[in-house]
């Protein structure tokens, strides 16, 4: 065997680089990951807002197939946003849903899909139909 | 400099060596994306050919594989968080491509065939031509599709109003027909200047 190729060299070397490298990976991931998570949170509120207009948002309950946050003005409650997903053509399609106190739908969003561009993919431009609202008074 | 230019167009990495196919198909249905991609990758190119090329006489010849990958594990998963943290749009575009890179052979290939036998700093040039005539591949790919398939150009409208975009050249089968296209029209000008 030659002096490069011995076991206590091999060893040696791939420890060396995964601890060097593990350091690195640990600065940077201390650096990046509050402007992650900071970025996750400003885009659920933005889609919260966008389905419900109120000042804050609350996780009222969470499971796994759903999530209730409660849309308040100061401390009334003004309505609720549902988070939940249904199978699509092209794997989970994840909504959320915002409706308000009278148990009326005011908007729906799509916040992940992997449907056909231009088949499944325009629901996307979907706005919400008058026909369902009228549908949902019916429901209350 | 013949190190960096050869990566441009005599050995392109997509239209040439045909490396890469993967991302080159999956992220070309926008210009933008391209763009990302291949700028991403060629950050992570230059570096790890850099560390490579640094650490080429300490990695015993056994384990260099396994040394490789950890190095350009490592550059991915940085440039995936930063792309997290400050590029976020884009990273939620580009998905799961991001971390894909980890195994493109583009990275894997110049590390083995050029890094490892070659200085620092003609390694950090063969990195940045590879990785530029991947991102040149990507885009002209990206570019027949976009125009094509969406009607528009780095998300301009560059089409009159009274076309209707093709919408099979931004599913998977026209990324799979732009290329071939693409491909056999390189071929015919390199093969018209042999007959010369």
């Amino acid at each position: 065997m030659d002096k490069q190729n011995t076991v206590f060299r091999m060893i040696f070397t791939l420890v060396a680089i995964a601890v060097v490298v593990s350091v690195a990976l640990a600065f940077v991931n201390a650096k990046t990951e509050p402007v992650i998570l900071q970025n996750n949170e400003n885009q659920l509120q933005e889609s919260l807002k966008s389905v419900i207009r109120a000042e804050k948002f609350e996780i009222l309950s969470e499971t796994e197939q759903e999530t209730v946050y409660a849309a308040k003005n100061g401390e009334t409650v003004v309505g609720y946003c549902v988070v939940n997903s249904q199978k699509g053509y092209g794997g989970d399609v994840k909504v959320m849903t915002g409706v308000d106190t009278d148990g009326k739908v005011t908007a729906i969003e799509i916040l992940e899909h992997a449907e056909t561009p231009g088949l499944g993919a325009n629901a996307e431009k979907m706005r919400l139909n008058p026909n369902l609202q009228a549908k949902q008074k019916k429901l209350v | 400099m013949n190190n960096f230019t050869k990566g441009l167009f005599k050995e392109n990495p997509v239209l040439v060596l045909l490396l890469g196919m993967c991302p080159s198909l999956a992220t070309t249905t926008s210009v933008i994306n391209a763009i990302g991609m291949g700028l991403s990758a060629m950050v992570v190119l230059i570096c790890s050919n850099a560390v490579i090329s640094a650490l080429r006489k300490c990695i015993p010849s056994k384990v260099r594989i396994a040394a490789y990958i950890v190095i350009i594990a490592t550059f991915v998963t940085i440039v995936d968080m930063l792309l997290k943290a400050y590029m976020f749009s884009l990273s939620k575009s580009l998905g799961v491509f991001i971390p894909l890179i980890v195994v493109n052979c583009i990275i894997l290939a110049r590390a083995e065939a050029f890094a490892s036998k070659n200085t620092v700093w003609q390694s950090v040039l063969d990195g940045a031509g590879m990785g530029l005539g991947f991102t040149i591949a990507l885009v002209i790919i990206a570019t027949v599709r976009e125009i094509l398939g969406a009607g528009t150009w780095c998300g301009l409208p560059v089409t009159t109003s009274g076309y209707q975009p093709a919408l099979m050249f931004i599913l998977p089968a026209g990324g799979f027909l732009s290329l071939g296209l693409i491909l056999a029209a390189i071929n015919l000008i390199k093969g018209g200047k042999k007959h010369e």
